[in-house]
């Protein structure tokens, strides 16, 4: 099987990233880069450019350059390069091309599996196309996940308590805050926001705008004009931003910078961070007003939000952090390379997918669901699938049959609605339960599932407080495809399996009535008459015999017919005990208790009965 | 009656199901599902000997080339100050110390790249500005803003140009 690459396909840089050995890795490009700018250009004489290249020749060549094509992803724009028409997919799946040829290079096989990133805000025809751009790209694209998903996968927030996380992602050129709902493995997405046009590139404007300002107070010069000066000044710029993220003060230092009649001139600027703080203000402020957005469309306050994940790597701006410490009353989390956090998520995703990393959000449920088979072959459910392990429910039961001295708990696995089209993990009896009428004791069945997926199933007779137990290992060893089959399976036969239960049901309800009736008229005795009697026991023998057909409908409105009859009997026994303040005990028994409210279901009958 | 309807529900449930012996039978999959994991690892780590055999080998050379890049801005404002000061032995001075720095590049095997009218390439240079020259032919380097560097055949910076047309 080959490798599952994640890849963060960005606005203005792209990243890819691999599981290695249970650890993610960012894959350096060719030129060393471990982020690939998402430029695409094409030659005059029809050679194509991805990344690095292509963005120092973009200048020169600006008609055959393509920058920022995620904007367009989804939409029907067409690019044409020399009369051929590109759409924003094919463009895109250049851009990935890059990305799998270095990752092959890097790993030395052949690449052809990925899980690529998306930001949360993408609709489905959005979403589509970066599937389609992997597909032309020659990558089978096993899942699109949210950015700020991927995000929260890299610092492994899946992997601790339910919480709410905001993820705040600047990066060069856009800005995009998401509040996500994190629990029990999944991902919502509660709200997002942001900017388009916001990034790193207006903070490097902003020292750019001071240091010619600066210079101007200085010298008299206006190097504005001067476009060799503000290449240099533009790397410097950037060179300064960086250093202040770690320093508190940093010396901008370019001699020779122009000159004038006098002689050479040189820029020399001491840049405190303080006085980059207060430069930028306004950016970083215009990041909190989508961020408050976000927030208010979650509906959350500040202190709701759990954790912040900082994204992109302009979020390394120290002035940034600290307006959302303020905001949040929380240190935002650090440590994961801003710029590569949400490759890595993607890769991580792609090692869940591929088995690499394992005990992780999407493989901590029960595939399938667990439950034990009632009277009439029922299968009843007692852990549902996609429930989060480990997970502990019990249930209690009871007893079909009068007398009944011992219980079969026969596990199975599946979602049908009869126990004999699920797979059996195993059975096990509870015997020694004291004789008694039926549907008296209380067995109670217990499910328990630890975290590597293994079924204790114990039954305790809360009456004599015997137990029996079984531990099935079996229970994760499904294939995907068995997996996949039952649950189709599932969906295909619901309808029939429906009817078929309700048959078991009807019937169940039918021998239950007999038997409750039965045994009210015994316990009743002398006390009504043969003649009150007579249209009840008539109906007994009746239902007995409808109950031998095939004939549902008949069989449930006879017993419907027999309850009728019953009540009217009842309340007759009712009225007459009603002057010594008792209501008759079996009144109450009588009561057909098919309401479906109580917790009480019968156990099929067990061989030793 | 009654309870022969329940003795043929029971031999049909019964029928449907499997014995319980098949079940240590479904644990081969996990044997197998650990040895798959097992080579792959195995071949994982194999691969992650080759790469680092190869990245110690480039070790020295990326050291150089970081060591060389960061000096090399000191190696263009030397320059700057031949052009800026005036013709005199202030200058030869400037021109002595650059000729110096140079040499002690070359000697790390550090050659610089572009020169104007060399044809515009951007796997070695760096275009940042554009200009429209009918004297200067297609594609080509009509100044080069700041001088490109290889130490041997990687590049340690490339050249920033102005190229034309």
């Amino acid at each position: 099987m080959s490798k599952i690459i994640g890849i963060d396909l960005g606005t203005t840089n792209s990243c890819v990233a691999i599981m290695e050995g249970g650890e993610p890795v960012v894959i350096a490009n060719a030129e060393g880069g471990r982020t690939t700018p998402s430029v695409v250009a094409f030659s005059k004489s029809g050679e194509r450019m991805v990344g690095q290249v292509a963005k120092r020749q973009a200048i020169t060549n600006p008609d055959r350059t393509i920058i920022s094509i995620k904007r367009d992803m989804g939409t029907n724009k067409k690019v044409n390069i020399d009369g051929t028409e590109y759409t924003p997919e094919m463009i895109s799946a250049m851009t990935l091309q890059k990305l799998k040829a270095d990752a092959e290079a890097y790993l030395g096989e052949k690449v052809s599996q990925a899980v690529i990133t998306v930001p949360a805000y993408f609709n489905d025809s959005q979403r589509q196309a970066t599937k389609n751009a992997g597909t032309i790209a020659g990558l089978e694209v096993l899942r699109i996940i949210n950015e700020p998903t991927a995000a929260a996968l890299a610092y492994g927030v899946d992997k601790e308590s339910s919480q709410k996380v905001m993820v705040y992602d600047l990066g060069g050129g856009t800005f995009d805050v998401s509040i996500l709902d994190i629990g029990d493995g999944v991902f919502e997405v509660l709200a997002t926001n942001g900017n388009t046009r916001l990034g790193g590139d207006d903070f490097d404007k902003k020292i750019m705008d001071y240091l010619v300002a600066e210079f101007k107070k200085e010298n008299g010069l206006d190097l504005t004009n001067d476009k060799m000066a503000m290449q240099r000044l533009q790397e410097a710029a950037e060179k300064a931003k960086i250093e202040l993220s770690g320093m508190t003060s940093t010396n901008v230092n370019l001699p020779y910078i122009t000159a004038d009649a006098t002689g050479p001139k040189h820029l020399d600027v001491t840049l405190t961070r303080a006085k980059f703080n207060e430069l930028t203000a306004d950016l970083v402020e215009n990041t909190m007003i989508p961020t408050k957005k976000a927030l208010n469309d979650a509906g959350l306050s500040p202190a709701q939000i759990d954790k912040v994940l900082l994204v992109g790597g302009s979020s390394r701006i120290p002035a940034v952090q600290e307006r959302l410490k303020d905001f949040l009353g929380k240190e935002p989390h650090k440590g994961i390379n801003p710029d590569e956090c949400v490759a890595i998520g993607a890769a991580i995703q792609g090692g869940i997918l591929g088995g690499d990393v394992q005990g992780l959000v999407l493989l901590d449920v029960t595939p399938l669901s667990l439950g034990v088979e009632t009277y009439g072959g029922i299968a009843t459910k007692l852990i549902e699938r996609n429930t989060t392990i480990p997970v502990k429910k019990s249930q209690i039961f009871t007893t079909a049959a009068d007398n009944q001295t011992s219980v079969e708990v026969h596990v199975i696995q599946g979602e049908r609605e009869m126990a004999a089209d699920n797979k059996s993990l195993g059975r096990f009896h509870l015997d020694g339960i004291p004789a008694a009428p039926k549907q008296v004791p209380q067995i109670e069945v217990s499910f328990d599932i630890d975290a590597n997926g293994i079924v204790n199933v114990s039954a305790k007779d809360l009456g004599t407080g015997k137990e029996q137990k079984i531990t099935i290992t079996a229970s994760t060893n499904m294939s995907k495809e068995e997996i996949d089959k039952a649950v189709a399976d599932a969906e295909k036969f619901a309808e029939e399996d429906k009817k078929r239960r309700e048959e078991v049901e009807i019937r169940n309800n039918a021998d239950q009535m007999i038997y409750q009736c039965e045994k009210s008229m015994n316990d009743m005795g002398d006390k009504l008459s043969a003649e009150d009697k007579a249209p009840v026991t008539e109906q007994i023998e009746k239902l007995k015999e409808t109950v031998k057909g095939n004939d549902t409908a008949a069989i449930k409105a006879d017993t419907e017919e027999l309850q009728q009859r019953f009540y009217k009997i009842a309340e007759k026994i009712y009225a007459q005990q009603q002057p010594q303040g008792n209501v008759a005990p079996d009144a109450e028994a009588a009561q057909p208790n098919n309401d479906g409210t109580v917790n009480v279901d019968d156990f099929k009958v067990d061989d030793n009965d | 009656m009654k309870d022969k309807k329940k003795q043929t529900q029971e031999e049909t449930v019964e029928e449907t199901v499997q014995p319980v012996e098949d079940i240590p039978e479904e644990k081969a999959p996990v044997t197998d599902e650990w040895h798959d994991r097992f080579i792959r690892l195995a071949a994982d780590f194999d691969n992650f000997k080759k790469r680092s055999k190869a990245e110690k080998d480039a070790v020295y050379s990326n050291a150089v080339a970081d060591a060389v890049s960061t000096l090399l801005p000191i190696l263009d404002n030397l320059e700057r100050a031949v052009l800026a000061v005036e013709e005199g032995p202030q200058r030869d001075g400037v021109k002595m110390v650059l000729d110096q720095a140079l040499k002690a590049f070359e000697s790390m095997n550090v050659t610089p790249v572009g020169e104007a009218g060399d044809p515009f390439d951007p796997q070695i240079h760096n275009a940042v500005m554009h200009v429209d020259d009918e004297s200067l032919g297609e594609n080509t380097i009509a100044e080069v803003l700041q001088r490109g560097y290889r130490l041997g055949e990687k590049v340690v910076r490339h050249a920033m140009v102005k190229v034309a047309n």
